[in-house]
C-alpha cells in the first residue's frame, strides 16, 4: 500500500509539479512587449535583426515567432488564440483570413502609415485593418544572357505573338544555346498555377467579368485565348511538371538549362543562393490577349494585423516606425529584399526584377491579384488539378469546359 | 466479507481514475466539444448561432468529401492489405531459425523510427528527386501511380511494426505442436495453413484494427508526400485532386477553406464511418477466432 | 531441397529486401552530407565532399537559433522519458482491473477506450487547446506551453492503444498465480506489484518502443499544445522550421533528421534483445 501511495504521490508529482515551467512570459496585456506571429520562415532571421535594434531604440520587447512547416501556419496561429496566448500583431493572406479574423483585428485607420500607401487591406465595413507587408510581382523571368545569345530582345516582349516567337526563336536554338528547354515551370505547385496562372486569366478579363463568373457565368473570362497561351508554356517546359517543386524549378532556371522561369521577385534570394548573376534578369510579361500586353501581376502577398484584445499602442508604433523610418525601410528594402508597398520610402532595391516591378506599378502596367479575393486556398485546390491534368492531357477544349464549370462554385 | 468487497471496489477505481483522468480530459471533453461545434456556426473564434445539421447537409452534398470518401475506403482496403501481407512475409522470414535474425528484425523495423510529416517529405525528393533524376520517371506524376506509391511508402515504414506483432504471435506458437505435425507428414504450407493461420487468429484481429484505423486516419506521410496532388479526370469530365483522403481533406477545409464548423462536422462523419467499419472487421475477425 | 539450400534461398530473400528497406535511408545520409545545390542539381549522386560538408552541416544544425538543437534534444526527451512513465503505469493499472473485474462498467469502459482509438486528430485538435487554456485559467495549472499539458495529453492519447494491448496481453496471465497469492495473503495492491508487473515486462518494452517512436515524432499536437519558437520545443518541431513556405533545406532536414533518430536507433537495438527474450520467455509458458 506504501508502494502505491508513493507512486500515485510521484505521479501527481509529474502532473501538476511541472506547472511552473510553462512559459510565464506572456507579455500581451503590457506595454512592454509585443508578439509577433511571423508566416514566412525565409525572413525569421532579418525580421528578428530589425527587432532587436527596434527594441533598443524604443525600449519596447518584441519577440518574433516564425512558423515553418510549409502548410501550418493557419493551425499554429489558431492555437496560440485557442490558448490565450493571443499575439500582438499577426499576418493575414487576404479576405479569408480576414474574415475569419473580423473579431479581433484593430481598425488601424488614420495611422501615419496608411498617408502613405493605398494598398492596405480594407474590410467590408470600411475599416483599415491590414497593413501590406510587401509588394510582389511575378510573370517570367528571363535569363538576358542567354536571350542576347539567342537574338532576342527582352524588352520587345509586348504581345502574345511576341511571346510566341521568341520561344520558337530560343527553341530553334536549343543544343546552340546548351539548354534543354525553354521555360521552368511547374504543374505541382498548385499555387503556381491554380492561384498565380489563373489569376492571369481573372486579371486580365477584369473586376466585372470576375464578378460575372463569380455570379455563375463561365463565358464571362477568356478562356480560349488562355488555353492556348497556357498550351505554349507546358510545351516548352522542362521536365515531367507533375513533378516539379519550387526547388528543382527555380534550380533548373539557375544552372542555365532553361531561359525563362515562372515565378516572381520573391526568388531572387533563391537565385542568389545558387551563385546566379542576378545582374542577368528581367521579366517578361505572361501575355496572351491586350488586356495582358505588357503587363505584369502585382499585389500584396499578405497584411499585418494587429490584435484588438492587447495593448495596440505599441504594436501601432512598430508598424509605423518600419514604413516611416530609415531603419525601417533598409529593413525592408535591404535586409529582407522586398519591395516596400509605401510611396515614402526613398531606398531604391537594387536587384533588377524589383526595379521592372516597381515600374511597371508606376506606368500602371499591372494586373491585380485577384485570386485573393477568394477564399484562402480555394483557387489552389480547385484549379491546380485542372491545370495538371491540361498537362497531361493537351486537351483545350476540356480544360475550358472544366474552368467554365465552375463558375459560381464559390460564394 | 462486508470490508473485503469494498476494498475491492475501492481498488478499481483508484487503479481506474488516473486513465480515466487523462483519458476524459484529453479526448472525451474536446470530442463533445467538438461534436457541439459541429451543430454550429463556430468560426475557430466563438460560436454565435445554432445550426442544426446544416453544416453536416452542406458536407454530405459536397463532392470534394464524396470522392475523399470513395477514395480513403479504396486506399484503406488496398493498405490494410498490403501492409499486413508484406508484414506477415517478413515475419515469416525472421522467424526461421538463421543466424542474423535479430539484424533483420532490426533493419526492417527501422522505417518506423522516421517521424510522418518528416517521412513523406523525404519520400517526394526520393521520387521526384531521386529516382526522376535515374530514370526520368516519377510515381507521383499520375494519379493512379501515386496512390501507390502512398502505399508503397506506408507499407515501408508500418509494415516492420505490423512485423513485431506477427513475430510475437508466431514465437508463441508451442513447438511441440509444429514438431508433432512435422511427425505426420506435414509440409511448412499445410503448417501455415492449417496450423500457424487459426492460431494467429488473435494477432490477426489486432493487426487488421490497427492497418485499419491507421489507413484511414493517415495524415501526415500523404499531407507531405503529395498534398493531395497529382490531378485526376473523373468520368464526369470534372477534374479533381488525386490523393485528397477524408483526413487531409478535413484538414484542408478547416485551415485553408477556414470552414471549421464544416469541417467539424466532416470529422464526425468520418469518426461515425470509422467506428462502424472496425466493429466489422472486429466482428468478422472474431467470428474467425472461434472457428479455429 | 537440402536444408542448407533453402537456408541460403531465405537468407538472399532476406538480404534482397533489406537492401530495399535501407536504400532510402543510405540516400537520406548521402544527402545530408551535400551542399544545399548540390542537392538540388544531383541528388542521386554521392556526395563530393561527405566528411567536411557534413561538418559544416552539423555545425549548422547547431548553430540553428529556431531549432535550439540541444534545448529542443533535451524536451524531447524529458517529454517522451516522463509521458513514457505515466502512461505506462496508468495504462498497465487500469488494464489490469478492467480485465479482472468482470462487471458491466469494465466492459463498456473498456469499449469506449478502444472506440477513441478510431476518432481523428483534427476533430478535436482545436478543442483540446482551448479546453485546456480554460482549465488552466480556472486551475492555475499551465496546461498549455508546459510539460504538465503535453504529458498529460499524451497520456490520453495513449491510453487507449496501451490499455488495448495490455488488455490483451493480461487476459493470458492465468487467474490461478493470483488466487495463489491472495492465499498466501497478498492483497490487491501487493498483488499488482510483485505478481502482474514483473509478467507485464515483455508487453511494457514493447509497448515503451512504439509508444516512444510515436511520441518522439509527432507533430501536431506539439506544434498546437507548446507552440514553435516558446521555451518548451520539440525536436519535430524545429525540424519543421527547414521546411519554408517555398523552400525545404533539404540536407539540413536530413542532418537533422539522422541526429534525431540516432538515439531512438540506439534505444531500439537495446531494447530488442530484451523483447525478444521476453517473447521467447511467453511463449515458454
Amino acid at each position: 500500500m506504501k508502494k502505491l501511495l508513493s507512486a500515485l504521490f510521484a505521479l501527481v508529482i509529474i502532473l501538476a509539479g511541472c506547472g511552473s515551467n510553462s512559459d510565464s512570459a506572456d507579455g500581451n496585456m503590457s506595454d512592454d512587449k509585443i508578439t509577433i506571429f511571423n508566416l514566412k520562415v525565409e525572413i525569421d532571421e532579418q525580421l528578428k535583426a530589425y527587432a532587436k535594434t527596434w527594441s533598443e531604440e524604443t525600449g519596447i520587447e518584441v519577440e518574433v515567432k516564425s512558423v515553418g512547416g510549409g502548410a501550418d501556419y493557419g493551425a499554429a496561429l489558431q492555437a496560440e488564440f485557442q490558448s490565450g496566448n493571443e499575439p500582438d500583431i499577426f499576418v493575414a493572406a487576404g479576405a479569408g483570413d480576414f474574415a475569419q479574423w473580423s473579431d479581433v483585428v484593430y481598425d488601424m485607420s488614420g495611422e501615419a502609415w496608411t498617408e502613405n500607401t493605398e494598398l492596405e487591406f480594407i474590410d467590408e465595413a470600411g475599416a483599415t485593418v491590414g497593413f501590406p507587408t510587401a509588394i510582389e510581382g511575378y510573370g517570367l523571368i528571363a535569363n538576358t544572357e542567354i536571350l542576347e545569345k539567342a537574338g532576342v530582345d527582352e524588352s520587345s516582349i509586348k504581345t502574345y505573338a511576341d511571346l510566341e516567337n521568341a520561344f520558337k526563336t530560343i527553341s530553334d536554338k536549343k543544343a546552340e544555346l546548351g539548354i534543354e528547354n525553354v521555360l521552368s515551370f511547374t504543374t505541382k505547385e498548385t499555387w503556381v498555377t491554380g492561384n498565380h496562372l489563373f489569376n492571369i486569366l481573372l486579371g486580365a478579363s477584369g473586376e466585372e467579368a470576375v464578378d460575372a463568373f463569380i455570379g455563375g457565368d463561365g463565358e464571362a473570362l477568356d478562356t480560349e485565348n488562355f488555353a492556348e497561351f497556357t498550351k505554349l508554356l507546358m510545351d516548352n517546359s522542362m521536365g515531367d511538371l507533375s513533378t516539379i517543386d519550387y526547388d528543382t524549378e527555380v534550380s533548373n532556371f539557375a544552372t542555365g538549362k532553361t531561359a525563362f522561369l515562372f515565378q516572381g521577385n520573391w526568388a531572387i534570394g533563391n537565385l542568389e543562393a545558387a551563385g546566379y548573376n542576378t545582374e542577368n534578369l528581367a521579366f517578361v510579361p505572361l501575355t496572351y490577349n491586350e488586356a495582358t500586353a505588357e503587363k505584369l501581376a502585382i499585389g500584396v502577398p499578405s497584411y499585418y494585423a494587429v490584435n484588438k484584445n492587447t495593448d495596440v499602442t505599441a504594436s501601432l508604433q512598430f508598424l509605423n516606425d518600419m514604413a516611416g523610418t530609415t531603419a525601417g525601410h533598409e529593413y525592408m528594402v535591404n535586409e529582407a529584399n522586398m519591395i516596400p508597398a509605401f510611396t515614402n520610402v526613398e531606398i531604391e532595391p537594387a536587384d533588377p526584377l524589383a526595379k521592372d516591378i516597381m515600374k511597371a506599378n508606376a506606368d500602371g502596367n499591372t494586373i491585380p491579384w485577384l485570386f485573393v479575393e477568394f477564399p484562402d486556398g480555394y483557387t489552389m485546390n480547385t484549379y491546380g488539378p485542372i491545370f495538371d491534368n491540361y498537362y497531361k492531357t493537351g486537351d483545350g477544349e476540356a480544360f475550358i469546359k472544366n474552368i467554365q464549370d465552375t463558375a459560381g462554385n464559390v460564394a | 466479507m462486508k470490508k473485503k468487497l469494498t476494498s475491492q471496489k475501492f481498488v478499481y477505481w483508484i487503479f481506474l481514475t488516473p486513465a480515466l483522468l487523462a483519458f476524459v480530459m484529453t479526448i472525451v471533453i474536446p470530442f463533445v466539444i467538438g461534436v457541439y461545434y459541429s451543430f454550429t456556426n463556430w468560426t475557430g473564434m466563438k460560436v454565435t448561432e445554432f445550426v442544426g445539421f446544416d453544416n453536416y447537409i452542406e458536407v454530405l452534398g459536397d463532392s470534394s468529401f464524396k470522392y475523399a470518401l470513395v477514395l480513403t475506403i479504396i486506399f484503406s482496403v488496398l493498405s490494410v492489405i498490403t501492409i499486413n501481407v508484406v508484414a506477415f512475409g517478413l515475419a515469416t522470414l525472421v522467424t526461421q531459425k538463421l543466424r542474423g535474425v535479430n539484424f533483420f528484425r532490426a533493419a526492417y523495423f527501422l522505417p518506423n523510427l522516421i517521424g510522418g510529416l518528416i517521412l513523406g517529405y523525404i519520400w517526394q525528393f526520393l521520387f521526384n528527386g531521386v529516382m526522376y533524376d535515374l530514370f526520368s520517371y516519377s510515381p507521383l506524376s499520375n494519379a493512379n501511380s501515386a496512390l501507390f506509391a502512398i502505399i508503397f511508402v506506408l507499407t515501408w515504414q508500418y509494415a516492420g511494426y505490423i512485423m513485431m506483432i506477427y513475430v510475437t504471435a508466431l514465437l508463441n506458437i508451442p513447438e511441440d505442436i509444429l514438431e508433432a505435425s512435422r511427425i505426420d507428414g506435414a509440409n511448412r504450407i499445410n503448417q501455415l495453413i492449417y496450423i500457424k493461420l487459426p492460431m494467429l487468429a488473435s494477432a490477426f484481429t489486432i493487426t487488421l484494427f490497427l492497418t485499419l484505423v491507421n489507413s484511414f486516419k493517415q495524415f501526415d506521410v500523404i499531407f507531405s508526400l503529395t498534398n493531395g496532388g497529382p490531378s485526376r479526370e473523373l468520368a464526369s469530365g470534372a477534374v479533381v485532386n488525386s490523393t485528397n483522403t477524408l483526413a487531409v481533406d478535413i484538414y484542408q477545409r478547416a485551415f485553408q477553406l477556414k470552414d471549421m464548423q464544416v469541417a467539424q462536422a466532416e470529422a464526425v462523419i468520418f469518426f461515425i464511418l470509422l467506428t462502424v467499419l472496425s466493429l466489422i472487421q472486429v466482428r468478422v475477425t472474431k467470428n474467425k477466432e472461434v472457428e479455429a | 531441397m537440402s536444408k542448407k539450400m533453402s537456408k541460403t534461398i531465405l537468407f538472399i530473400a532476406m538480404t534482397v529486401l533489406l537492401i530495399l528497406w535501407i536504400t532510402p535511408i543510405f540516400l537520406v545520409v548521402s544527402n545530408s552530407l551535400k551542399e544545399y545545390q548540390e542537392v538540388v542539381n544531383s541528388k542521386a549522386a554521392l556526395p563530393t565532399a561527405p566528411i567536411s560538408q557534413g561538418i559544416t552541416n552539423f555545425q549548422a544544425i547547431l548553430a540553428n537559433e529556431n531549432l535550439n538543437f540541444v534545448n529542443s534534444f533535451l524536451n524531447s526527451i524529458i517529454i517522451t522519458v516522463a509521458s513514457l512513465v505515466s502512461l505506462t503505469v496508468v495504462g498497465a493499472m487500469a488494464a489490469w482491473v478492467l480485465v479482472r473485474t468482470k462487471t458491466k462498467s469494465s466492459a463498456i469502459i473498456f469499449m469506449v477506450f478502444v472506440a477513441s482509438m478510431v476518432i481523428p486528430f483534427q476533430a478535436v485538435m482545436l478543442p483540446l487547446v482551448s479546453w485546456f487554456a480554460s482549465v488552466s485559467r480556472f486551475t492555475g495549472i499551465a496546461l498549455t506551453r508546459s510539460y504538465t499539458g503535453i504529458i498529460l495529453a499524451y497520456t490520453g492519447f495513449g491510453s487507449a492503444m496501451t490499455i488495448f494491448m495490455y488488455h490483451g496481453f493480461i487476459k493470458s496471465i492465468p487467474y490461478e498465480l493470483e488466487e495463489a497469492a491472495r492465499i498466501d495473503g497478498c492483497n490487491q495492491y501487493q498483488i499488482f506489484l510483485r505478481i502482474i508487473l514483473p509478467i507485464l515486462k515483455p508487453i511494457t518494452i514493447t509497448l515503451l518502443i512504439l509508444n516512444g517512436i510515436w511520441i518522439w515524432n509527432d507533430f501536431l499536437l506539439p506544434l498546437v499544445l507548446l507552440g514553435q519558437g516558446n521555451a518548451i520545443q520539440t525536436l519535430p518541431l524545429g525540424i519543421s522550421f527547414f521546411i519554408g513556405s517555398f523552400v525545404k533545406q533539404w540536407e539540413l532536414i536530413m542532418m537533422c533528421l539522422i541526429l534525431s533518430i540516432i538515439p531512438v536507433i540506439i534505444l531500439f537495438i537495446l531494447g530488442q534483445k530484451h523483447i525478444i527474450r521476453g517473447m521467447v520467455g511467453g511463449a515458454v509458458k
